[in-house]
């Protein structure tokens, strides 16, 4: 029932095709291509949407599985329907329509448009395809087109050298995680004989190591995608491509497949204690490691960069305990508040990116330290980006707000049954939170409040800019509410059974915890902070480099806890020294065996002609005289050998003649 | 009397070959390219009958295992016979064939030098090209094998770069010690062909080899399979090229002009990988079973030591050349996975890879031609003045690479996938980590090189550079399709291919 869907995703591969053909001749590059493909397949989506959630009662879990078709072997392709892809299918369609609009203004005088649409639509497909896959094998065909296309598009602008440097960084990092998931699929294939995704989810791996090892392999390729610890570290450099390509890449394709990748096999990671527990550290671990890079960093987006790599962490972390629930055998509403942080995150991290794009479009540079007193140049964008950053704070009711809160919860709940170390890792939740306000409100007030410190003249942007902005503060406001408007995120999204709450009950659940308090009081706090120093100026920001602690900390922070150069040393001296050490040995060791062996043959061909010409006779000497005269002249030049190697190898033939006919009269 | 298409396969291209020389220069490129077509057209038609529901059939031998087939006697008392057909194996590499060579063609319409040799050569290498793919005697596969060697020789060493004589000798010399002692394995083969043949007369003919070893794999003593399976590993080996017999391929490559490349790496390298399967495979299995490991070893030795190569290279022919050797060691662990997966995984890698290769060969020949260096240090920020090149350029990567979607990829997952169900067996799934390794290296020096060559700021002295002429790009819009094709939409020759692989893996007894 659900057939049309395949038009979600053909949409914008149709729209590629068509852009490459046709972009250079229309007015803008293709650009109305794009927006007409994209705004079919959101209108296609939430029809989708609105059919799946309308199937039997308010969100009952449907997957249906449409269009198959067989590619090589046993491999069917087709579209997985239900809850979750068609959640994703409107969210990716909406931002990346959103996106789009806001690209007419903002790629307005960029020459290569039609590279830029053709690219932007593929990306979309890339995701769409991938959220909608029913089998592991197209799942991968379509990652890796993002794969491609974030390649493309992070170094859009080719000319400068860090561009084309970062999308060589992305598309190294993430294909490490990418061959491990291959792996992972492979041994999905073999131990199960089977890529279907529903197929997989209903069977479980079967017990054995495999067990936690296929989570494990499937989680590291959502690790590299997704920008989590240790291969986080192409996502700061991918700001290098335009903003909206940034937009995109964060809010609504990329990085959020790598959570949506954990989710489709979140069966099977629910099945392994290891599993689970590992996602749950990654997760951890990387929401409080890059909150604290984000701290020290200067430049607009690189703040914005290093926020999403720690809210990713958070859904990591809210699926992981959710599947260690799952695993002990309790209920678990982890996995609906990670999707539910997914949709609000994917809101508002679009709106900071779109608002930083506006202001860098106003200011023509990145560095905030440059930048201060905007608001009154332009005060939409500046209300916009207050909108994102309470929201990325987690201040109610913005949306961030309720699906940190449910995620932190959920932590607590697994750190009240398995002790000490979620407990811990919740406190670092919490720490991340007061983290997270705090760099956040210190961009908004770097770049909005105060003087202008930099000889800048800013002006707002074009409407083409500024309502797409306006759109996306809305929905960082309400899409929190409009979920616990119906009653519960998990009405849309659950794994294992529906969930039935009214909403009154919600609230009364979640504002009598004192768990929601603690946090909103880090937020606050964190916000306090940023206002004292950034905004006010009561204390100079120079007092967190007063002690040498905290000159340590700041040069340790900057320096991305020296993880880049770490990498880089190791691609540069390890992986080229093996490189250097392999051509050495192939041109000096392998060649020289192949080049001693040639002159061995031609030495002994030397001698064999040298007995030769002593043991014949005058009339056979005349002959020889023409041979041994020219091979003289010609032994000079190292085309003088092949004489010598002819002689060897037709000597060599007649050796062989002479065993097989010896062989022939004989037998064998 | 059937259509012999296999028999004009040969027949048009020699006289192809006799008339574009004859021809002399004004004529040459239009007459080659017109012999060429035929070909193409031939072989497209062989192809189509492999197809379900082709409308196109070709008469089965009496095993049913070969079409178009065609049998003529030679010398009867020596067992020697002219019998010529294709089955799911060749077919494929038939087609690949007469369409790479009328690729070279094509791309170098431009070509001066003695261009009616020139031309003529190129078709006589693809006539003993197809001869050795279509051969179903083993002295006559054995002839078209050693007939490649003569015009391929005179091709690098009369248009070659500066070091062509060496390169030129090395190339004939390494790869005729290769066929000398396939040689003495073909004639053992011979000699004890008498204990099984019907009549108990010697014979070369190959089906009866196959068939011997379909219904008694033991048809030759293990005592005498697992010397032979070594001396064919050899010379098939030394072709493909795997590693530690490769080094005559890249300096081949680099002196070779570029339609010798694109036939040398295109269509040569397959002989060896062919000769693998329907030999080594074919006609040895018992000893395939006890030397996989073997063929596994080579092959991953070759993926990841030449992928290493290829990061250290700065000579944009060398690396494609390494790169090759890196991609044919696919080949040969599909054929080690004994599986089907595998086998048509490496079967059809050798089809991807001459595609793919052609392209970076004609892609490398071009910027030489533009810029006047094949240095990557030489060059930077191309894209700005060669679009066309640098698109070209990154789905060839991006193909060779294994990116889905494009040609490169299917093939190779198909070998993973074998080499995984295989090593899960025995439980060594762990190596299987190391190849995979090998996909990373890979993706690092082809992600490296663009960056150096199309990426980054345009130099001073490429500001007047001009993208590649019409007569590159036909070739390479063409074969860019196919790749593209292929990538998407693989059936048509996987379908051709995967009979055969199941009946390889029948044979070897894998699941």
């Amino acid at each position: 029932m659900f057939e049309y869907a395949l038009l979600i995703v053909a949409a914008p591969l149709v729209a590629f095709l068509l852009i490459i053909i046709f972009g250079r001749w229309t007015r803008q590059g293709g650009a109305a291509i794009a927006i007409a493909a994209l705004g079919t397949s959101f209108i296609v989506s939430v029809i989708l949407f609105a059919q799946v959630l309308g199937l039997g009662a308010l969100g009952a879990p449907v997957s249906e599985e449409v269009f198959k078709y067989n590619w090589i072997g046993p491999i069917e392709f087709g579209l997985l329907i239900d809850n979750v892809s068609a959640l994703m299918m409107v969210l990716v369609s909406f931002l990346c329509l959103i996106i789009g609009i806001y690209s007419l203004g903002y790629m307005a005088e960029d020459k290569s448009k039609t590279r830029y649409y053709a690219e932007f639509v593929l990306f979309t497909a890339g995701m769409l395809g991938t959220v909608s896959a029913n089998n592991f094998l197209q799942f991968l065909i379509f990652w890796e087109t993002m794969g491609l296309c974030s390649y493309l598009l992070i170094g859009f602008w080719y000319e400068k050298s860090e561009a084309a440097s970062a999308a060589k960084k992305a598309f190294m990092v993430t294909r490490v995680g990418d061959m491990l998931l291959l792996i992972g699929i492979m041994a999905i294939f073999a131990s199960l004989g089977t890529f279907n995704i529903v197929e997989i989810q209903a069977r479980g791996i079967p017990a054995g190591a495999l067990m936690h090892v296929i989570p494990l392999l499937l989680f590291a390729g959502a690790v590299g995608k997704s920008a989590q610890f240790p291969l986080h570290i192409w996502l700061p450099d991918a700001m290098e491509g335009p903003t909206t390509v940034s937009a995109l890449i964060h809010a609504a394709t990329m990085v959020k497949a790598g959570v949506f990748l954990v989710a489709r096999s979140f069966p099977l990671v629910a099945a392994s204690d290891i599993a689970s527990i590992t996602v749950i550290c990654i997760g951890g671990f990387t929401a409080i490691f890059a909150a604290s890079m984000a701290l020290v960093a200067f430049d607009i987006k690189r703040v914005l960069a290093y926020s999403t790599i720690s809210q990713i962490g958070y859904m990591i972390l809210g699926l992981g305990a959710a599947a260690l629930l799952f695993e002990a055998g309790h209920a678990s509403h982890g996995f609906t508040a990670s999707m539910y942080h997914l949709m609000n995150h994917a809101f508002f991290k679009a709106l900071l990116f779109l608002a930083a794009g506006s202001v860098i479009h106003a200011v023509g540079t990145n560095d905030m330290r440059v930048m201060g007193g905007l608001h009154s140049k332009m005060k939409i964008t500046s209300i916009a980006m207050l909108f994102g950053a309470l929201a990325l704070s987690g201040i109610p009711p913005f949306s961030g707000f309720w699906s940190k809160d449910a995620i932190l919860h959920e932590v607590f709940v697994a750190g009240e049954m398995y002790g000490a170390i979620f407990t811990f890792i919740w406190v670092a939740g919490v720490i991340t939170a007061f983290l997270t306000a705090f760099y956040a409100f210190r961009l908004w007030f770097m770049t909005f409040a105060g003087k202008t410190r930099g000889d800048i003249h800013p002006h707002e942007s074009p409407r083409v800019m500024t309502y797409p902005l306006i759109a996306l503060a809305v929905f960082a406001l309400i899409s929190g509410m409009l979920a616990v408007v119906i009653g519960g995120f998990g009405h849309l999204v659950t794994f294992g059974g529906t969930v039935h709450e009214g909403t009154m009950e919600l609230l009364t659940e979640i504002f009598t915890s004192p768990l929601t308090y603690i946090t909103l009081f880090a937020a606050v706090a964190g916000i306090g902070l940023a206002y004292i120093v950034y905004c006010k100026q009561r204390v100079s920001s120079e007092i967190f480099v007063s002690t040498s602690v905290g000159r340590g900390m700041q040069k340790l922070l900057q320096n991305r806890y020296y993880l880049d150069a770490a990498y880089r040393g190791f691609a540069l001296h390890v992986g080229m020294g093996i490189a250097r050490a392999a051509d050495w040995f192939d041109r000096n060791v392998i060649d020289g065996v192949v080049n001693g062996s040639a002159k061995l043959g031609l030495l002994v061909a030397r001698g064999s002609d040298a007995v030769d010409r002593k043991g014949v006779d005058g009339a056979v000497d005349g002959i020889a005289y023409v041979v041994t005269g020219s091979s003289n002249r010609a032994r000079a030049r190292q085309t003088g050998q092949i004489q010598a190697y002819i002689a060897a190898m037709v000597m060599g033939m007649f050796v062989v003649a002479l065993i097989m006919l010896i062989y022939l009269s004989g037998g064998w | 009397m059937e259509f012999p298409i296999l028999s004009l396969l040969l027949i048009v291209p020699l006289i192809g070959t006799v008339l574009t020389i004859a021809g002399g220069k004004r004529y040459a490129k239009w007459v080659s390219v017109i012999f060429a077509l035929i070909s193409l057209i031939l072989s497209t038609v062989l192809v189509l009958h492999f197809l379900p529901d082709s409308f196109i059939a070709f008469a089965p031998d009496s095993t049913g295992r070969f079409f178009a087939f065609e049998m003529y006697s030679w010398a009867p008392s020596l067992g020697l016979n002219y019998i010529v057909g294709v089955d799911g194996l060749s077919a494929p590499l038939v087609f690949l064939t007469q369409l790479l060579v009328l690729m070279g063609l094509i791309y170098s319409w431009k070509k001066e030098e003695r261009p009616h040799q020139f031309f003529g050569l190129i078709l006589l290498i693809g006539l003993a090209i197809t001869g050795v793919f279509i051969s179903l005697d083993l002295f006559l596969f054995f002839i078209f094998w050693e007939l490649v060697l003569i015009p391929m020789y005179f091709f690098i060493a009369i248009w070659g770069g500066p070091n062509r004589h060496y390169a030129s000798i090395k190339f004939l010399v390494y790869t005729h010690v290769g066929s000398v002692i396939m040689l003495l394995g073909i004639f053992a083969l011979y000699l004890s062909s008498g204990d099984f043949t019907a009549d108990g007369a010697r014979t070369f003919n190959m089906i009866l080899y196959l068939e011997a070893a379909q219904t008694d794999p033991l048809f030759l003593q293990m005592s005498l399979q697992i010397p032979l399976f070594i001396a064919f590993l050899f010379g098939f080996g030394v072709k493909m090229p795997m590693v530690p017999f490769h080094t005559w391929l890249p300096d081949a490559h680099v002196e070779a002009p570029t339609a010798g490349s694109v036939i040398l790496a295109g269509l040569l390298l397959k002989m060896g990988g062919y000769g693998i399967f329907r030999i080594s495979l074919g006609i040895l299995p018992e000893a395939t079973k006890e030397l996989w490991w073997l063929l596994a070893v080579f092959g991953i030795v070759s993926i990841v030591y030449a992928a290493f190569i290829c990061l250290a290279q700065t000579d944009l022919k060398r690396l494609v050349a390494y790169s090759s050797i890196s991609h044919m060691g696919f080949v040969l662990l599909g054929a080690a996975t004994m599986t089907e997966a595998g086998i048509a995984g490496g079967i059809f890698q050798m089809f991807n890879h001459g595609l793919i290769t052609a392209v970076l060969f004609m892609l490398a020949g071009s910027v030489k031609h533009a810029t006047g260096t094949r240095e990557i240090p030489q060059l930077s920020g191309l894209a700005k003045v060669m679009p066309k090149f640098s698109l070209i350029l990154i789905i060839g990567f991006f193909a060779s690479m294994g990116m889905p979607g494009l040609n490169g990829f299917v093939s190779e997952f198909l070998v993973f996938l074998g080499t995984y169900k295989m090593f899960n067996m025995i439980e060594m799934g762990k190596l299987i980590i190391i190849p995979l390794l090998g996909i990373i290296v890979t993706a690092a020096y082809y992600l490296w090189t663009l960056h150096r060559v199309t990426l980054g700021e345009l130099k001073e002295s490429l500001k007047n550079v001009v993208d590649i002429p019409r007569h590159e790009a036909i070739p390479l819009a063409i074969l860019t399709f196919m790749i593209i094709l292929f990538g998407l939409y693989p059936t048509p020759v996987l379908g051709v291919i995967w009979p055969h692989a199941q009946g390889l893996t029948g044979l070897l007894g894998g699941p």
